[in-house]
Parts: C-alpha cells; structure tokens; sequence
C-alpha cells in the first residue's frame, strides 16, 4: 500500500478552527471521489477528535493541534490528529460511551462516533506529554466509467 | 449556527440552521434555556431542516434541552433530521429519550 498525497495542517485550539478542520479534510479526501455519506462520516469524526483536543488536551490554554491526511492507492485514507496537550490516563475509560470528563455540554459520545464512522480508529496517549488519534477508512470505488 | 424559536399555543419551535458543532453549542444551549424559562413551553419541538452538520455536540444540546423540559413537566420532540443526523443521534441511543421524526421526502 503505497502513500499517493498527503496534507498537514496546524491550527491553534480555538473552537472556530473545528470547522476549518473538517472542511480542509473533506476537501482533502474529495480527490477520492468519495459518496455524500463518506464524507459525511470523515468529517463528523474529523470534528469529534479536534473538539477532544479543544475541550480537553488543552482545557485551560490555547495549544496546537496538527492534523496529518494521506491518501493511499488502495482508495483509504489515513487521518492523525496531534495534541501536546495533558494528555489521556486512561485510554479505554475515554473511549467508553457517555464517559466525560468536560461539563454537561459535552454528551462523551466523541469516541464512540469515531469508532461507528471510521474503518479504524487507534489513540496513544501520554499524560502531560499528549495525545495522537489515528484514523482510517476506506473509500469505496465507484464505477463511474472513468 | 443560527437559531431561530416562536411560541405558539404552549408549543416552543426551534429551528437550528447551519453547522451544529461544539463552537455552536455553548450560544444555542444558553438561547434554549432563555427561551423555555421565558414561555414555560408545555412542549418543545426541535427543528433540524436547516442543519447542514452536526456532531455529538448536537447530542448534548438535545440532552440539555430534554432535561430541561422535563423540569417543568414538557416533553422534547425533534423533527426534520436528516438520515445522517439520525444516526449521530442513534449512536447516543437518544431515540429511546426523545421522539425523532426524519425529514419529510417530497415527492414531486
């Protein structure tokens, strides 16, 4: 399987950035020729990881967060989202539905919506040191006669 | 995210518009709660038509919303949401919570 394109972008935390993030991911995927419901999944799972870093890698500063997409030729793309925010001590808590951390805005369903959206979704985590989501799914092909 | 609400007949409409994510969530919980303390609704209906994207901020928006309601005795209902927001809202088991109705199909 062999890397085709990539992109990487940073962003400070601010949650007006959860929108530019899933826009430039969906533009990014689009070369994939990818179906409305497609996109729409990266997308939502694109949004859950970033307001995980807003909310809770950096809760009370601002901080960077680094988003990395590559297309592969096998028509999947692979999504890293970055944080040197504090971190997550217990990753399988985390990834618990309705288990949060943040206040009553938040539903704690992030990680269960990236796991029902995405192909794969794997998290490392080091506390103080950050937090890496890395995601995959596959694109279908369409016959299109191309 | 724009919000939009009329109270009529004990009823209190919302219809949301645009993208609801977290940046949108913190304004459209603080405008519903206004608003349900404001009317004292004997129900809320939650219009999503106009709802471009949402993500499980929208979860907890409704949750918020139905909490409220049932504190004074009204019951939460969402209409006009889209297949993919049903979804986001089914992997919350919300359904069980509050009543979802999907976007009407229009036949020509």
């Amino acid at each position: 399987m062999k890397e085709t394109n990539s992109i990487k972008i940073e962003f400070l935390s601010r949650s007006v950035n959860e929108g530019l993030a899933r826009a430039a991911v969906g533009v990014f995927v689009s070369q994939l020729d990818p179906t409305l419901d497609e996109l729409g999944d990266i997308k939502t799972a694109v949004s859950e990881a970033v307001t995980n870093c807003v909310v809770h890698a950096y809760p009370d500063c601002l901080g960077k967060i680094t988003i990395k997409a590559q297309i592969f030729d096998d028509n999947s793309v692979g999504i890293e989202i970055i944080d040197h925010g504090v971190g997550i001590e217990d990753i399988d808590k985390a990834r618990e539905p309705l288990f949060t951390t943040g206040n009553d805005e938040r539903s704690g369903m992030g990680f269960s919506i990236m796991e029902s959206f995405m192909d794969q979704v794997r998290v490392r985590s080091k506390p103080g040191r950050g937090t890496t989501v890395i995601m995959r799914r596959r694109i279908s092909r369409r016959s299109t006669g191309k | 995210m724009k919000l939009e609400s009329e109270f009529d007949s004990g009823i209190l409409r919302f219809y949301f518009i645009g993208e609801l994510d977290h940046h949108a969530a913190g304004d459209v919980v603080r405008s519903v709660e206004k608003a349900i303390e404001r009317y004292m609704p004997r129900s809320c209906v939650v219009d999503f038509t106009g709802v471009t994207f949402m993500d499980s901020s929208g979860i907890a928006v409704l949750l918020k919303t139905a909490r409220r309601m049932s504190g004074c005795g009204g019951g939460t209902h969402v209409v006009g949401a889209s297949p993919r927001i049903i979804r986001v809202l089914n992997t919350a088991g919300i359904n069980k919570i509050i009543e979802i109705q999907a976007q009407e199909v229009h036949t020509a």
